[in-house]
């Protein structure tokens, strides 16, 4: 989609961290921007430092009646929504599958995966009518990639289901010239673990990663970047309509074309 | 692990399609077995058929007290369960995400995917504890494949959610020597369809989709048990000629890093 079309962004998890990042680098090109987030106080800090181009919207993504409400009065102020972020997200981290609390996974799977569907319920049809629009949903490389150390099992299964909805929903969409990308991004530096650890505590940092042994922490081979390097790649994903737009992803190519080689040898195992 | 070292598999969507057929080969080969279903009928006829040597466990996968209230009574039964297979599904066809009813979407994947995080919850950390156990989750070839038209999106993100969730599953019991694999078929002869219809708004029929006969079950257990003995992890069935399709995803990924690295050079 041509950014200088956008009229109307509405950005979830966008008081903070990549969401934010996101919708300055919207405002800057002239687009109207709600910020939809779960903390109030977050959306007052943010907009505290914006003018007239940015609203705030409170929102629990997993509350169907609240996109509801967050529609009806964000277009009401600053028309249809044409560039949807589905970025809100939590995550879970030193908890084993087998251990794990279900009500921490049903919270996991409901703000990831749920509330991306929720977004596309809420917006989705109107931008295939109108023919015009963008949706860009946010996923991870624990979304494409083989395990490693540092992803959670239920991060994984809704970051891969986040993108499992989206190639579909790129697919359903594209006749109607509505874009569907999704965000796959390295180690950034956000909110994610405080925000994950106010909604219930799901995530546990392993022993050799308290605070006083970080100087003496071997250097990871993931690169970690800033929010706003990766709004600047997610607006020229936007741009170009791409499927993917990855950010901050040195480092994780190897676990993403492992499991490429592995599945071509399941297959190959199978002729 | 060897088939016929399996004390007692309990495995869920026992009563028909693919979950019976794995349970009448595990029986035949001298495993004890529970099929958990949601149908009683079919879980009686099924218990009948093999003249009461299986036993069966009425259960909703999205249900944790069911589960373990199905546990406690099938190792009562049948002693510890080694083998687990997540297997339970319901698909959803011909509605497309902008216009899903979001209770649709959330049965699909509250069956699907929470459900495969039931039975892991119940099961994986008994079988950790005494360091044996192999757990196979029905995922399906669209959980690793391009999108297939007519499929749904709710259907494709539980898929891709149970893929997901296995990967990191498999890394996580590798050290304790149990096994994870994920089934991942392509179109075979069972009665998802009908089992999907019995609760209503997740599947119409679709022009194309399914036009093929299915493959059949018998064909596929044999892919199953040598992928549980090997301790594969991707056991693919009936889409060995579809590489193609998971392949141009793969393609994509690979140009869309190559991208990434371009912009900052």
């Amino acid at each position: 989609m041509k950014l200088e079309t956008a009229r109307h962004a509405f950005i979830t998890g966008g008081a903070s961290g990549i969401g934010l990042a996101i919708g300055k680098a919207l405002a800057g090109l002239g687009v109207r921007v709600t910020i939809a987030d779960i903390d109030r106080q977050a959306i007052d800090a943010a907009l505290a430092g914006e003018g007239a181009a940015f609203r705030g919207a409170v929102l629990d993504v997993r509350d169907r009646a609240g996109w509801a409400a967050a529609k009806a009065e964000a277009e009401a102020a600053f028309g249809p929504v044409d560039l949807l972020f589905n970025n809100a997200g939590i995550a879970s981290f030193g908890y084993q599958l087998a251990d794990m609390e279900p009500e921490a996974f049903d919270r996991v799977i409901a703000v990831d995966l749920t509330g991306v569907f929720n977004g596309v319920s809420a917006f989705a049809a109107d931008m295939r009518e109108r023919r015009h629009g963008h949706i860009v949903n946010t996923s991870s490389m624990a979304g494409i990639c083989g395990p490693s150390q540092a992803i959670g099992g239920s991060y994984a299964a809704a970051k891969f289901g986040v993108v499992g909805l989206s190639e579909t929903l790129r697919a359903e969409l594209a006749p109607f010239g509505v874009g569907v990308s999704i965000l796959c991004p390295g180690v950034t530096v956000t909110n994610i673990a405080q925000s994950s650890m106010k909604l219930g505590g799901d995530m546990r940092l392993p022993p050799a990663r308290e605070p006083d042994s970080a100087a003496h922490a071997a250097p990871s081979p993931f690169e970690s970047g800033s929010a706003s390097d990766l709004a600047a790649r997610v607006l020229h994903g936007i741009e170009e309509d791409v499927p993917y737009i990855i950010a901050h992803g040195r480092g994780w190519w190897p676990f993403a074309e492992a499991r490429h080689v592995a599945l071509e040898k399941a297959f190959e195992g199978m002729r | 692990m060897k088939i016929s070292d399996i004390g007692h598999a309990f495995v869920t969507g026992g009563a028909s399609g693919i979950g019976l057929g794995a349970a009448q080969a595990l029986e035949a080969c001298g495993v004890r077995v529970t099929i958990a279903d949601i149908n009683p009928e079919q879980i009686d006829a099924a218990v009948s058929a093999s003249g009461g040597k299986m036993r069966g466990a009425l259960l909703d996968v999205r249900d944790r007290e069911g589960w373990a209230s199905a546990k406690a009574e099938a190792e009562a039964a049948f002693g510890p369960v080694d083998l687990l297979f997540n297997n339970a599904g319901i698909c959803s066809t011909g509605y497309e995400l902008a216009d899903m009813d979001p209770e649709s979407f959330d049965r699909i994947v509250g069956v699907n995917l929470y459900g495969v995080f039931n039975g892991i919850s119940a099961f994986a950390a008994d079988m950790r504890a005494r360091r044996r156990g192999h757990i196979v989750n029905t995922a399906s070839f669209v959980g690793i494949a391009a999108p297939i038209r007519g499929v749904g999106g709710s259907y494709v993100a539980s898929k891709f959610g149970i893929v997901g969730l296995s990967e990191v599953l498999r890394m996580e019991l590798a050290p304790h020597a149990v096994g994870v694999s994920v089934l991942c078929p392509g179109h075979i002869a069972t009665g998802m369809g009908r089992n999907t219809a019995r609760p209503s708004s997740d599947a119409r029929k679709v022009p194309g989709l399914g036009a093929t006969p299915g493959g059949k079950v018998e064909d596929l257990v044999p892919r199953l048990f040598a992928g549980i003995e090997a301790n594969d992890f991707y056991i693919i069935s009936h889409c060995e000629d579809d590489w193609a399709s998971v392949q141009s995803r793969c393609v994509e990924l690979e140009e869309a890093f190559a991208r990434a690295r371009a912009a900052k050079a």
